[in-house]
C-alpha cells in the first residue's frame, strides 16, 4: 500500500459571527503517493472552502488535517505559510502570474520565498519545468505577454518550483478553450506519473474530472460519492443520471472512509 | 529580505507613473525643506558672523564701576566739568588668565585697556574709545590684520589703528598724527598706522586700537592693571553656558556673554528658526501623506499579487516588508533628488540674488547633518507612510483574493 500524503478527517467549517453559516459537514477523505484525483461539486457545495482547507490556506472549525505526517491545526499563520511553501503547490483558475515578473521569474517565486536569491541550481530546475510545460523560449517574457494557456503552464511550473508533495488545481482549465484545456490537464497527467506529485483537481467540468484516478463529490458540504478507479466512462453519464441510480451502478462507496 | 526588496522594486517600477509622481512630490518637498534651511542657516550665520564674528563673545569687568571722576576746567567766564566714566580695574589678570586657559572651549584670550577721550585734529573733536590690546590677542578676536583697510598692523610705542568712520570724519592716513584727550586730563599725540574696518559703523566712528601698556599709562592705570579680558570661545552658541560656569568660578568679577547683550537678536533668530522648523515639519507631513495614499492605492492594485505570494508561502509580515521597502525607497530617493534639487536651489540664489555691488546678499551655508537629517527624516517618513498600507497588505485575505481572481 502507497504512502498516505493526506487525512482529512471529519472536517467542519463554518463562517459568520453572528449568523454562522455550516459549509462543510463533517468531511473526510485520504490521498496516498500518486493520486490524481477531481473534487467535484455544483458551486456553493463546499469545495472551494475544502480546497482552501487543505491548501493550509484556512483553519476548519473542526476535524483535523494531517499532510506529509504534519497536522495543521498545530501551525499558527506563519508556520502555514512556510508549510505551504515547502509541502505545496497551487495551480489556480485565474492564472494568478505576477505581471510585474518574467515567466521564469513566475516559475522561480517559491524559491524566492523561500531562501531568497535563487542559486545555479534553482535555476537550472526553473529553466527545465519551463522546458516540461514547453514554454523555456517564452521564459525571459514578461507574463502579460503570454497567452492564457502559456500562464497557466507557467503556474503549474511555478507549483512545482518547490517540489512538492501536492499540487492543488482550482479550476486550472476554467479559463481556457478546450485545446489548450487539454494540454495543461496532459501535462498534469505527465507529471503525475513522472515525479510522483498528488494532483488534487478541484473542478465542475465532469468531462475532466472523469479522465483523472478518483472522483469525489462534493454536495452540500458533505461528499456525496467517491469513484474510484478510471472513471472516465461510467462518469460521462452522471449528468443524466439520477444520484440513486449512480449509487447502485457505480463503483461508489461512502465518503467517511473511517 | 532579497525577495522583499526584489518584490518593492518590481512593483515601484511597474507602477512607473505613480513612483515617479510621488517621487517627484518628495523631491521638489526636501528641496524646498533644503533650500529654506540652508536659507535660514546662512542668514542666521551671517547676522551672527557680522554681530560677534569679530568681536569678543564673553567679556570680564572688575563688577563695580567707580565714581565718575569730575575734572572741572575753568575758563574766562565759563566753567567746564567733564565726566569721566571709570571702570574698576582688573589687578591680577594673570591668575585668571591661567585658569581660563584650563579650558578647552575658550579659543582666544586677551586683556584689554578700555577708555574714552576725544580724538582732536586741527579744530575737529570726535569722540573716541581708546582699546589697549596685545597685538597677536587682539587680532585673533578682531581679526584686525585682515580688516585693515590702509597701512600697516602696527601697535608698538604711539602706533595706533583708526576706524575708517574716524578716518573719514578726520580726514587722516596712516602717517598722520592725532591728539588723544581724557576726561581725566591726559592728553598726548598719537600717530595713526593703520585704518581698519570692523564692519560696524558705531565702532568704526569710534575705536581705536593702541599697544595696551602704552594705553594703560596713558589711562593712568597702573602696570599689573587692566580694564577686561575678552575671550572667544569654539562653539559661540555655548558662550552663556560658559558665561554661567566662570561666574562660579570667578565670583568677584562680572562676566557676561554676547548671548545677554544680543538677546533681541537671538529671539528673533529663535523664532527664524522655529517658524522654518513649523514649514518644514508641515513640508514632511505633505510627503508622508503622499506617499500613503499612493501606497493605500498600490496595496488595492497589487491584491492580486499579494494574494498570490502569500498563498504560495510568504508570511504576512514579509508582505508588509514590501510596502515598508517600497515607502522607504521612494522617500529615500526623493530625498536624494530632493537634497541635490536644494543645494542646486541654494546655488541659484547666490548666484542670481545679489546686492547693488555684485556681491551674495549673505553665503547659503551647507550644513552636512542637516542634510543627513533631511534624508533620514524623508526616509523615515516614507515608511512611517508605509504602515498602514503594510498593514492593510499583511492583512489581505488571501482565500478572498485567489477565489475571485
Amino acid at each position: 500500500m502507497a504512502d498516505r500524503v493526506m487525512d482529512v478527517r471529519d472536517v467542519y467549517k463554518s463562517y459568520g459571527d453572528e449568523m454562522e453559516t455550516e459549509v462543510l459537514h463533517g468531511v473526510s477523505f485520504q490521498m496516498e503517493e500518486n493520486d490524481f484525483s477531481a473534487i467535484i461539486g455544483p458551486s456553493g457545495s463546499g469545495k472551494s472552502t475544502l480546497l482552501n482547507l487543505i491548501g493550509a490556506l484556512d483553519y476548519p472549525t473542526a476535524g483535523e488535517i494531517e499532510i506529509s505526517g504534519v497536522s495543521l491545526g498545530g501551525l499558527n499563520e506563519d508556520e502555514l505559510a512556510d508549510f505551504r511553501n515547502e509541502n505545496l503547490g497551487f495551480v489556480f483558475q485565474f492564472h494568478h502570474l505576477l505581471p510585474e515578473f518574467t515567466a521564469l521569474e513566475n516559475v522561480m517565486m517559491p524559491v524566492w520565498i523561500e531562501k531568497g536569491r535563487p542559486d545555479a541550481e534553482d535555476k537550472e530546475w526553473a529553466e527545465e519545468l519551463l522546458n516540461t510545460v514547453g514554454l523555456h523560449p517564452y521564459r525571459n517574457n514578461l507574463s502579460t505577454k503570454l497567452s492564457g494557456g502559456q500562464k497557466q503552464r507557467v503556474a503549474l511550473a511555478r507549483s512545482l518550483m518547490n517540489r512538492p508533495g501536492i499540487v492543488l488545481a482550482d479550476e486550472p482549465t476554467g479559463n481556457l478553450d478546450t485545446d489548450t484545456s487539454e494540454q495543461a490537464f496532459k501535462l498534469m497527467r505527465d507529471i503525475n506519473e513522472q515525479l510522483g506529485t498528488v494532483f488534487i483537481i478541484v473542478t465542475h467540468d465532469r468531462h475532466l474530472a472523469g479522465r483523472t484516478d478518483r472522483i469525489i463529490e462534493i454536495v452540500d458540504g458533505e461528499i456525496t460519492r467517491v469513484v474510484e478507479g478510471s472513471p472516465e466512462d461510467e462518469f460521462a453519464t452522471w449528468d443524466e443520471m439520477a444520484p440513486s441510480y449512480c449509487l447502485e451502478h457505480q463503483k461508489v462507496r461512502s465518503g467517511k472512509t473511517h | 529580505m532579497w525577495f522583499e526588496l526584489k518584490m518593492a522594486v518590481r512593483f515601484l517600477i511597474s507602477g512607473r507613473l505613480q513612483t515617479l509622481l510621488i517621487v517627484l512630490g518628495i523631491t521638489i518637498g526636501v528641496a524646498v525643506q533644503v533650500f529654506l534651511g540652508s536659507l535660514i542657516g546662512g542668514l542666521q550665520e551671517d547676522l551672527i558672523q557680522q554681530t560677534i564674528g569679530s568681536s569678543p563673545h564673553i567679556t570680564i569687568t572688575a563688577r563695580e564701576e567707580l565714581p565718575r571722576g569730575i575734572s572741572p576746567e575753568y575758563g574766562p567766564g565759563s566753567r567746564v566739568i567733564t565726566f569721566a566714566e571709570r571702570e574698576e580695574n582688573i589687578r591680577n589678570y594673570h591668575r585668571i588668565e591661567n585658569r581660563l586657559e584650563e579650558r578647552e572651549s575658550i579659543t582666544a584670550i586677551t586683556p584689554a585697556v578700555v577708555g574714552s577721550g576725544f580724538a582732536t585734529r586741527g579744530d575737529k573733536n570726535e569722540s573716541v574709545v581708546l582699546r589697549g590690546v596685545e597685538r597677536g590677542g587682539a587680532d585673533r578676536i578682531y581679526n584686525l590684520e585682515d580688516r585693515l583697510v590702509a597701512g600697516d598692523y602696527n601697535l608698538g610705542g604711539s602706533s595706533i589703528l583708526i576706524g575708517s568712520g574716524l578716518a573719514g570724519e578726520l580726514s587722516l592716513r596712516p602717517g598722520d598724527t592725532i591728539r588723544i584727550s581724557t576726561g581725566d586730563g591726559s592728553r598726548e599725540r598719537f600717530s595713526v598706522e593703520g585704518v581698519f574696518d570692523l564692519g560696524s559703523q558705531d565702532l568704526n566712528d569710534s575705536w581705536i586700537f593702541a599697544d595696551i601698556s602704552r594705553a594703560a599709562s596713558f589711562l593712568g592705570l597702573s602696570g599689573n592693571e587692566i580694564s577686561r579680558v575678552e575671550m572667544q570661545v569654539g562653539d559661540v552658541f555655548r558662550a552663556e553656558e560658559i558665561s554661567v560656569e566662570l561666574r562660579e568660578e570667578f565670583s568677584g568679577l562680572q562676566i557676561q556673554s554676547w548671548e545677554e547683550t544680543n538677546a533681541d537678536l537671538l529671539t528673533a533668530l529663535e523664532s527664524q528658526t522655529t517658524s522654518s522648523l513649523v514649514i518644514q515639519f508641515f513640508i514632511i507631513v505633505a510627503v508622508t501623506l503622499g506617499i500613503a495614499s499612493v501606497l493605500a492605492v498600490s496595496v488595492v492594485q497589487k491584491n492580486k499579487q499579494i494574494g498570490i505570494i502569500k498563498a504560495i508561502g510568504a508570511r504576512p509580515k514579509r508582505v508588509g516588508r514590501i510596502f515598508l521597502i517600497q515607502g522607504g525607497l521612494m522617500g529615500s530617493i526623493g530625498a536624494v533628488m530632493g537634497i541635490g534639487g536644494g543645494l542646486g536651489l541654494s546655488q541659484l540664489f547666490v548666484t542670481l540674488v545679489r546686492d547693488a555691488a555684485g556681491d551674495p546678499l549673505f553665503p547659503i551655508q551647507v550644513d552636512y547633518q542637516f542634510l543627513l537629517i533631511s534624508f533620514i527624516v524623508a526616509t523615515v517618513a516614507g515608511m512611517i507612510a508605509a504602515l498602514v498600507p503594510a498593514r492593510n497588505s499583511a492583512r489581505l485575505n488571501t482565500v478572498e483574493v485567489i477565489q475571485n481572481g
